[in-house]
């Protein structure tokens, strides 16, 4: 049949409204394991996998979509479906097929964009997922009526399970082997007879624009209408055509006014006009059983005062769980990489490379796997909001906190998945509509307190935060990071208000957002992102940090300088000479801890330390601290590691080393003798890092959502100007008030 | 669900509705001022909408539109024209 040769695969789109389990159906599809929650707007990108068809076992790519409520797009994600359905990217020409997934639990309001599809497209499926909720909601919907109507294949599924994987499969090979005018009605049939005024002007601008749709020529008839439709000018064509476009749109609605007909409502009112049509046909039973348990639920946990509470109180249980019950799997942890570092210690020769092995390595990357058990807590937690059904609420709640700081609830999303990190944040903004509302989100969401952030807090809480209980029952290094966290979001909310009310002004897009059924977060589901997320630590862990751990060791270690060593050297003969027992013992012990010192501080790392110290000497950081900071700038846990491998080159002379956190609490700077930390001093460096980009992915990703380097410069400067100023108010004036 | 219009046809703005209250749409106050997405969502003329409530601080609020629930902001609601309409009390 096939007379072309064959150079590319056939590719199948999914599409469909959001959160009508087009991911899950992906993942079924491709055996892939894409992220899927239970709130609108999780995939944001476009994703491919490939799929071995049932019986000719032919091979097709098969891509994954972010949801779309219409064809007109209002956001980000939704012109990607817009770009890929209409084949409007150079080089890729529309789908060969469309799947689209349908909510049969919400089939009126899902038919709407699945009418419009069909019209542009040559091919298509629909697939009637959320077939157990639509069956529990008492809907009774015939499949054949559905499929007479639309004029193609109608596939009941529920989710990835297999009786539905495998029709669907069945269905996309005979859809593909079909020649197009077979596989599908004629384009007109997805809505009603419009009034001929609408046409004649629907004619217009299709002749306008149909140049833009060489692959896909019925595509411009119904793009045209949605034009007409399109008060806000979103579609990407009147960013490529300019202004001529919009006068010609913009003349036809006068036209239309004219006549008395509502060009905005022109083209919705149809389509639902047809679709009642054909529901009450589909669907014929009269009584709908809503299921009330998400009611239920709701009464409390979106009700005004009760439902703040409860979202109060469940971030205040998240960091206290996150505190003290990952402490014992932390601990574990801890004594086996004691215990393995022992071990190394035993079976390698004493020389450089046992130091590199023991003192770079073990405590460079050990240091930072110890915080796996937390970064597990952290995402257990994010997974089950996102997979209840949680997300959405919480941004219904806050939308009208957020605004007043000028951003939108829907920016609730991108800030919370920011707590895991930035940088899936920034791309969940995606969703966000307004242009400003989403600049202004990415601003922002790098202040989010990021989990990379966490060891560096843990650490310095353990060391210098006493234990103490508050009211009884919260523990004071718990309420220390909850704080830490509530600062963040402070600094988050005042950044927005200050970016809205000077560079990024104006908004007008509405905030609409659906509020899903609540659902049991399934435990597949929330135990893959945390496989996912220990998967990306440890690799971290296994590469940049394994990496620049040897390159802080060797930075710390060297060079040597002879000269040093000599007079050291020629100190212990002065003391053996002069002093006896003890005496002499502790007078060994003290030299060699001097010698250690004076090395650190004439290595490069020293050198670096010192140069910057300067800057940060205000701030109550001495050059040691300095090290650290610098290396953190590559990634922020190498500032664990780098306290740790400094601590364990300096105390080698003892042997077997001391727990870090008590060697943070009793060092002293090699260049003044004073304790490098106090209490204050972890303060103000929590509170550095809480506000310093030091991220190059947050940049990188923001300069690819940005289209340039303008914002990602300018993020830099913010924050770290901000993290500068706040570490300097807060030693100051923690100085001024008597911490120290 | 079976319905009784309200005889006295009051117009009032989707906002002004209290939670639990039912309207039918009626109108957009300016033309095609209230994003298209609204009338995408299938909040068009004839359609009910039940107000179920107010979030905190009295905006934004949700409503039932086709099975749907969807939240909008008050604006967006104070725009859109509707009659209340009476559910038949089931017993
Ligand atoms: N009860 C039920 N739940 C389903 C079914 N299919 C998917 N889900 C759940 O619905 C939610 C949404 O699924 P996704 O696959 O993420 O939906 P999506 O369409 O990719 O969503 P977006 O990427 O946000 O547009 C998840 O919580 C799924 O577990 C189904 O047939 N029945
Ligand atoms: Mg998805």
């Amino acid at each position: 049949m096939n007379k072309q040769p064959k150079i590319k695969r056939k590719e199948i789109a999914l599409v469909g409204n959001p959160n009508s389990g087009k991911t899950t159906i992906f993942n079924a599809l491709t055996g892939l394991r894409h992220k899927t929650a239970n709130y609108p707007g999780v995939t944001v990108e476009k994703k491919e996998g490939i799929l071995a068809l049932p019986l000719s076992r032919e091979q097709v790519t098969v891509i994954d979509l972010p949801g779309a409520y219409s064809l007109t797009p209002t956001s980000t994600d939704e012109e990607i479906v817009h770009e890929v359905l209409l084949g409007r990217v150079v080089g890729t020409p529309p789908p060969d097929l469309v799947v689209i997934i349908v909510d049969a639990s919400n089939l009126e309001r899902n038919l709407f964009f699945a009418g419009q599809v069909i019209e542009t497209s040559t091919r298509a499926i629909m697939v009637l997922n959320m077939w157990d909720l639509a069956l529990k909601n008492g809907l009774d919907i015939d499949l054949q009526q559905l499929s007479r109507r639309y004029g193609i294949p109608v596939v009941p599924a529920i989710g990835g399970q297999k009786g539905g994987m495998e029709r669907l499969k069945v269905a996309i090979e005979k859809q593909l082997s079909l020649e197009p005018a077979k596989a599908k009605v004629s384009p007109e049939n997805c809505h009603l007879p419009l009034p001929l005024e609408v046409k004649d002007m629907r004619g217009r601008i299709e002749r306008f624009i149909k140049f833009m749709f060489k692959h896909n020529p019925h595509a411009a008839q119904g793009e045209a209408l949605r034009l007409i439709g399109d008060s806000y000018f979103r579609s990407p064509l009147f960013r490529e055509m300019g202004e001529q476009l919009k006068q010609v749109v913009i003349a036809v609605r006068k036209r239309l006014e004219h006549v008395r007909i509502d060009w905005s409502s022109v083209e919705a009112e149809n389509r639902y006009e047809f679709i009642k049509a054909i529901y009450d046909q589909a669907v014929p039973t009269s009584e709908v059983k809503r299921v009330k348990t998400s009611d239920r639920i709701d009464r409390i946990l979106t009700h005004p005062f009760w439902g703040l509470i409860f979202f109060g109180l469940m971030m205040a249980a998240i960091f206290q769980a996150i505190f003290s019950w990952a402490n014992y799997p932390m601990e574990m942890i801890s004594t086996c990489i004691t215990k393995m570092s022992e071990w190394f210690g035993q079976i390698l020769p004493d020389g450089q490379l046992k130091s590199l092995a023991i003192d770079g390595i073990m405590a460079g990357v050990g240091g930072i796997v110890i915080f796996l058990p937390q970064i597990l807590f952290l995402f257990f937690f994010i997974a089950l909001f996102e997979d209840s059904g949680y997300m959405a609420r919480a941004a219904f709640l806050l939308d009208r906190i957020m605004r007043s700081v000028g951003l939108s609830g829907k920016s609730f999303i991108p800030l919370l998945s920011s707590f895991a990190c930035a940088v899936p944040g920034i791309m969940a903004t995606r969703t966000v509509e307004d242009k400003n509302d989403r600049l202004a989100t990415i601003l922002v969401v790098p202040l989010m307190s990021c989990s990379a952030r966490l060891p560096v807090y843990t650490l310095m809480i353990a060391a210098f935060i006493p234990p103490a209980k508050i009211l009884g029952i919260f523990d004071l290094k718990g309420v220390t990071l909850f704080s830490l966290y509530v600062l963040s979001v402070v600094a988050g909310l005042i950044a927005a208000w200050i970016f809205r009310k000077t560079i990024l002004r104006k908004s007008l897009t509405p905030f609409i957002l659906e509020l899903p059924p609540y659902r049991i977060p399934q435990w597949r589901t929330v135990l893959h992102l945390m496989w996912d997320r220990a998967k990306v630590f440890l690799s971290r862990a296994g590469t940049i940090i394994f990496a620049f751990s040897i390159i802080l060791w060797f930075l710390i270690s060297y060079p040597r300088n002879p000269a040093v060593e000599q007079r050291f050297d020629s100190a212990r003969v002065a003391a053996s000479q002069t002093l006896q027992g003890d005496e002499l013992a502790h007078r060994l012990s003290y030299i060699d801890a001097e010698q250690k010192g004076e090395e650190i501080r004439i290595s490069f790392a020293g050198w670096i330390g010192r140069s910057i110290e300067p800057v940060i000497k205000p701030l109550g950081f001495t050059w040691e601290i300095g090290i650290g900071l610098v290396a953190s700038f590559v990634a922020r846990e190498l500032m664990v590691s780098t306290l740790a491998i400094l601590n364990h080159v300096e105390d080698k002379s003892g042997g077997e080393s001391r727990e870090l956190v008590q060697a943070l609490q009793e060092q002293v700077s090699i260049s003044s003798g004073k304790r490098v930390y106090t209490p204050l001093v972890a303060v103000s460096l929590m509170v550095f890092f809480l506000f310093a980009c030091q991220c190059i992915s947050t940049l990188a990703i923001v300069k690819r959502e940005t289209n340039g380097w303008r914002w990602p410069l300018f993020m830099v400067a913010y924050m770290t100007t901000l993290a500068w100023v706040a570490s300097f108010l807060v030693y100051q004036g923690g100085k001024i008030l008597g911490f120290e | 669900m079976p319905i009784r219009i309200n005889l006295n046809k009051e117009f009032l703005s989707l906002d002004q509705l209290k939670p639990g209250e039912i309207g039918m749409i009626q109108d957009y106050k300016g033309m095609g001022e209230i994003s298209g997405r609204i009338k995408e969502l299938g909040l068009i003329r004839g359609s009910l909408v039940l107000v179920k409530k107010y979030a905190p601080f009295n905006d934004p609020l949700e409503i039932v539109v086709r099975g749907s629930h969807l939240s909008l902001r008050k604006k967006e609601a104070s725009q859109i024209v509707v009659i209340k309409v009476l559910p038949k009390i089931e017993p």
